[in-house]
C-alpha cells in the first residue's frame, strides 16, 4: 500500500506550497465541479467507524468487513435475500455431502498485477482454518479436512462431516483471497496493508480520519467499479455525519441511530434505505458468575416473560428491525420468539425466588441504550429493579467477554448469512468463548451440532425451531430484535443500489455499480 | 544573579519532578483501566492463544515496571514507541494531528481577541447602561453554554438551511488552503465562545478597574478625546489580566478540543487521543499526555522565571 501523507504540513513539498498558494487565490468553493453523468470521479462515503483490524483471516467487526469488501473478493457471495451466488469461484459442485469442489474463473488478478491461483485460494482458506493460526471464523466453517490446489483453477474442500453453512460462510469477508505468495515472502503483511482481487486498492490512510481507494487496475469485473475513487470519511458523530450527507460532504453515509430515516426523510435531494439484517440484539443474563442472581433459571425466565420485544423495537429502534428468535426471521427458516409476555408469571416466578434486582452493563452505543431503558421499564412491571451501568468498550469487553463479571448485558451478534450461525454462540464447546456466561444445555448443544449437519429442508427447519424454542427457554441469552441498518445517499448526485437484507456488514455491496448521475 | 539561578534551578527541579509523577500516573492509570488492549482488539471472540500473540507482539505480557522503564527511557530520547492500532511511530501520527489542533487554536484564540476585547472594554465603558449589562451577560452566557451544544446548533443550522459551510469536510491546508479556512471556521468559532466569555468578562472588569482611579478621571477632566483615553489609558492599563487569560486559554485549547474535533470530524490531538483511550492504545495515550503536561509545565516555568526576574522579591 503506498501511503501518501494528505498534507502533511511540516512536510511541505513544492506541490504542496503551490497547491496552498491556489487554494488562496481561487475563489471559495463549497461543493464539487460538475462531471458528467455515469462513469468516473470519486464516490465519498460518510463511515462511521474506522477500520482497527486489517487482516479480513481475524478481524472481528463488522466496521472492518464494510472496507475490506472493498478491496477483498472470497469464493462465493451473497445475492440480496442471502443466496448463495458466485464470487471468485465461478462454480462449484459437492460431489458427496463432506466435499466441495470450485472452479476459479479466468482472469482475476491482485492489485499489484499477478494473478490469482488457486494456490491462493487454498492457502487463504487453509490460513482461516489452521489451529495454530487462531482464526476465530475457523468454527463457522465446519471440520475442514483439507484444502487443497488441485489444479491451476481448481480448489478442492473436505471436510470430516457435512456442514451446512459452508457455503455461506465461504461468502464472509473472514475467507478473502489473499496473496499468499507475498504473504510467505513477507513482501505483503495482511495485518498492516490490503491487497485483494477487489473492486478498490487503497492509497492513502489516515487513521481515525479518512481511507483513499482507487479503481483496481486489474479488477476481473470488465467496467466495473464505475467510480474512478471512494474516499471514506471517518465522521463517528452521527450529527455531523447526518450534516455532512445533507451538506454536501459526502455523497452516501451508513447510520446505525434508529432514528436516522425519519431525521432523512424529507432532506431535498437525499434518498434513505433500511437494510434489514439478521443481526439480532440479544439480552444475556449470566447464570455462570457467582455473584449473579440469574444462575437461577426462574429468574431468567421471569425476565424473558415481562420483556416487550415489540415495544422495544417501536421505541427503542423507531420501529425499525423485527422481533426475532435465535434464528432471525429474516431467513427463510427463520423462527419468531415462543415466549409471549406474561407479567403476572413473571411476577410468580420472581415471588418464588425471593425477589430480583440486578445491574445491566450497557455498551455507550445510542441504540443499545434505548433498549436497555425500555428493558428496565418492562421488568418493572414484574417488580424487578435494574440498574443501569453505562461504561466504555474497553470495560465492557472486560467486564462481559474477558471475566464474564457480570449479571446482565445487551449487546448484539452477527446472524451471517443462514439461520443456524449464530446459534453456534450458544453452544459453549463450539464457539469457545461464550463459556463464560452460557451454561451447556445438553438437548441444545445436540441440536446445534445436529442442524449443522442436517442438508436444508424440512427437517433442519425443524430443528432449528426446536433449537428456538430451547435458547427462549433456558433465557440466557434472550433475542430480542434484528438490527437494522439505514444508508442516506444524496440522489442528485449518484445513482446508488442498497440491497434489501444483508448478514456480513458489506452495507455497499452494489459499490461497484454505483455511478455519479 | 545568584539568588536568580538558585531560583531557577529550584523551579527546574520541580518542574523535572512534576513531569517525573505526571508520567507514573498516566502509565499507571492507562495500564490499571479495565479491558487491555488486547481484550479491546479482540472483542467477543478472545481466545487464549490470540491475546497471548498479541501480547508478545507488543511486549504486554511484560511485568508493568519493567514496560514503563522501557517507555521513559525511550521517550527521554524523544522515541514515544509506536502506535499499537496503525503500528506507525506515534511521533508520525502526532505530526499529522498537532497542526490541526494547532491550528483550531490559534483561530478560536484570534476571535477570542478580537471579540473579546473590544466587547469588553465596551462593556466596561458602559457600566450602570443598557450596554454594560448586556455585555455582562453575554460574557455569562458564553462561558456557561457548553462548548458541544454551541457546535450542535450550529451544525444543524449550517447543514440543515445550507448555509455555506459543510461539516465532515476537513481539508488539509497543504490540499486546499480556503476550504481549510473554510472547514475550520465552524470548530473554532466554537471553541471560541468560551474564550469571548473569558477575555470579554476580564476585560470588562479591567475597564471598570481603570475608569475607577484618579489618573482615568484626570485624563476626563484635561478634555483628552475619549477615543485617545480608551488607547492610552484603558487598553494598556486592562491589558495584563487579559493577556494572562489569553494565555492561560491557548494553553486549555492545546489539550482541550477533543470533543468539538469529535463533533466536526477535525483529525486533530484530542479526538486521537481519546479514541486512543477508548482503544487502550497505551503508547498514544501515555505520550499525548505527557506532551500535554510538559507543555503547561514549560509555560508554567517561563512565566515564573519571568516573574522571579522582573520582581526580586519572589525569588525568596
Amino acid at each position: 500500500m503506498h501511503d501518501q501523507r494528505y498534507g502533511n504540513l511540516f512536510g511541505l513539498t513544492r506541490r504542496g506550497v503551490l497547491k496552498a498558494g491556489a487554494g488562496l487565490a481561487a475563489p471559495l468553493f463549497i461543493g464539487r465541479a460538475a462531471r458528467a453523468a455515469g462513469a468516473g470521479g470519486t464516490l465519498v462515503w460518510g463511515k462511521s467507524l474506522e477500520m482497527t483490524m486489517l487482516d479480513p483471516h481475524t478481524a472481528l467487526v463488522g466496521s472492518a468487513w464494510q472496507l475490506q469488501y472493498l478491496v477483498y473478493d472470497t469464493l462465493v457471495t451473497m445475492g440480496d435475500h442471502f443466496e448463495v451466488q458466485p464470487g471468485i469461484a465461478e462454480s462449484w459442485e459437492q460431489p458427496t455431502p463432506t466435499s466441495y469442489v470450485f472452479h476459479l474463473r479466468d482472469g482475476v488478478a491482485f492489485s499489484n498485477g499477478r494473478a490469482m491461483t488457486a494456490d491462493d485460494v487454498a492457502g487463504s482458506i487453509g490460513r482461516v482454518v489452521d489451529p495454530k493460526f487462531g482464526s476465530w471464523w475457523a468454527c463457522q466453517m465446519g471440520s475442514v479436512k483439507s484444502v487443497q490446489a488441485v489444479d491451476a483453477k481448481t480448489v478442492k474442500i473436505e471436510l470430516n462431516e457435512p456442514f451446512t453453512p459452508l457455503l455461506p460462510s465461504l461468502a464472509a469477508s473472514m475467507t478473502a483471497i489473499l496473496p499468499m505468495k507475498e504473504l510467505r515472502d513477507g513482501s505483503f503483511n495482511p495485518s498492516k496493508e490490503l491487497m485483494g482481487t477487489g473492486p478498490f486498492m487503497v492509497t492513502a490512510h489516515q487513521q481515525n480520519d479518512y481511507w483513499t481507494l482507487v479503481r483496481n487496475p486489474h479488477y476481473w469485473r470488465k467496467g466495473y467499479p464505475k467510480f474512478d475513487e471512494v474516499s471514506v470519511r471517518i465522521i463517528t458523530d452521527d450529527g455531523a455525519r447526518l450534516a455532512a450527507l445533507q451538506g454536501g460532504a459526502v455523497d452516501i453515509a451508513n447510520f446505525e441511530n434508529p432514528d436516522a430515516p425519519k431525521l432523512l426523510q424529507g432532506t431535498a435531494n437525499v434518498k434513505s434505505a433500511v437494510q434489514q439484517t439478521g443481526d439480532l440484539y440479544t439480552l444475556a443474563l449470566n447464570p455462570v458468575w457467582d455473584k449473579s442472581p440469574f444462575r437461577d433459571v426462574r429468574l431468567r425466565q421471569a425476565v424473558n416473560l415481562s420483556l416487550n420485544r415489540e415495544q422495544i423495537r417501536d421505541v427503542a429502534l423507531s420501529g425499525q428491525g423485527s422481533v426475532s428468535a435465535v434464528a432471525a426471521v429474516v431467513f427463510k427458516d427463520g423462527c419468531a420468539p415462543s415466549v409471549a409476555r406474561d407479567v403476572a408469571k413473571a411476577r410468580e416466578l420472581v415471588a418464588a425466588a425471593g425477589g430480583l434486582s440486578f445491574e445491566m452493563i450497557v455498551q455507550t452505543s445510542e441504540a443499545i441504550q434505548r433498549i436497555a431503558q425500555v428493558i428496565q421499564q418492562n421488568v418493572a412491571d414484574a417488580g424487578i429493579k435494574v440498574d443501569l451501568n453505562v461504561v466504555d468498550e474497553g470495560v465492557f469487553v472486560d467486564k462481559v467477554f474477558v471475566t464474564g463479571m457480570f449479571q446482565a448485558s445487551p449487546f448484539f451478534w452477527s446472524a451471517y448469512a443462514d439461520p443456524g450461525m449464530v446459534a453456534a454462540w450458544w453452544e459453549p464447546s463450539v464457539s469457545g468463548f461464550t463459556g463464560k456466561y452460557v451454561v451447556s444445555v445438553p438437548e441444545l448443544d445436540k441440536l446445534v451440532h445436529d442442524e449443522r449437519r442436517t442438508p436444508n429442508g424440512a427437517e433442519r427447519a425443524a430443528q432449528l425451531k426446536r433449537i428456538c424454542a430451547l435458547v427462549d427457554d433456558g433465557a440466557q441469552m434472550i433475542p430480542l430484535v434484528t438490527k437494522p441498518v439505514t444508508v442516506g445517499y444524496r440522489s442528485d448526485r449518484i445513482q446508488a443500489e442498497i440491497q434489501p437484507f444483508e448478514g456480513y456488514n458489506d452495507t455497499l455491496r452494489h459499490i461497484a455499480e454505483f455511478s455519479r448521475v | 544573579m545568584t539568588g536568580f539561578l538558585a531560583f531557577a534551578a529550584r523551579r527546574f527541579a520541580g518542574a523535572v519532578l512534576t513531569l517525573f509523577l505526571v508520567s507514573v500516573a498516566v502509565f499507571g492509570a492507562i495500564h490499571w483501566l479495565p479491558g487491555s488492549y488486547a481484550d479491546v482488539f479482540l472483542g467477543a471472540h478472545p481466545t487464549p492463544q490470540a491475546k497471548a500473540r498479541i501480547e508478545q507482539t507488543f511486549g504486554l505480557d511484560q511485568p508493568l515496571p519493567v514496560q514503563y522503564a522501557k517507555w521513559i527511557a525511550a521517550a527521554m530520547q524523544g522515541d514515544f514507541g509506536t502506535s499499537l492500532v496503525t503500528q506507525k511511530p506515534v511521533a508520525e501520527e502526532f505530526a499529522l494531528r498537532f497542526p490541526v489542533t494547532a491550528e483550531l487554536a490559534v483561530m478560536a484564540t484570534m476571535f477570542a481577541i478580537l471579540l473579546g476585547i473590544p466587547l469588553g472594554i465596551w462593556g466596561g465603558l458602559g457600566r450602570g447602561r443598557f450596554i454594560g449589562e448586556f455585555s455582562r451577560l453575554c460574557g455569562s452566557l458564553a462561558i456557561s453554554v457548553p462548548d458541544f451544544v454551541i457546535g450542535s446548533v450550529l451544525i444543524y443550522l449550517f447543514s440543515r438551511y445550507r448555509l455555506g459551510l459543510t461539516v465532515g469536510a476537513w481539508v488539509s491546508p497543504t490540499a486546499n488552503l480556503g476550504r481549510n479556512l473554510l472547514a475550520a471556521l465552524l470548530p473554532s468559532l466554537t471553541l471560541s465562545a468560551l474564550g469571548v466569555g473569558f477575555v470579554m468578562t476580564t476585560a470588562r472588569h479591567a475597564t471598570i478597574s481603570v475608569r475607577n482611579t484618579s489618573w482615568f478621571l484626570a485624563a476626563v477632566a484635561r478634555g483628552k478625546t475619549f477615543p485617545a483615553i480608551v488607547r492610552e489609558h484603558v487598553v494598556k492599563n486592562a491589558a495584563i489580566p487579559v493577556v494572562t487569560v489569553i494565555a492561560i486559554y491557548f494553553g486549555y485549547l492545546l489539550g482541550g478540543t477533543a470533543i468539538v474535533e469529535s463533533l466536526f470530524t477535525a483529525p486533530g490531538m484530542g479526538r486521537y487521543i481519546v479514541e486512543a483511550v477508548q482503544l487502550r492504545d497505551y503508547p498514544v495515550v501515555q505520550a499525548g499526555v505527557l506532551l500535554a503536561a510538559a507543555v503547561f509545565i514549560v509555560l508554567n516555568l517561563g512565566a515564573d522565571l519571568l516573574y522571579a526576574a522582573l520582581d526580586p522579591r519572589i525569588r525568596a
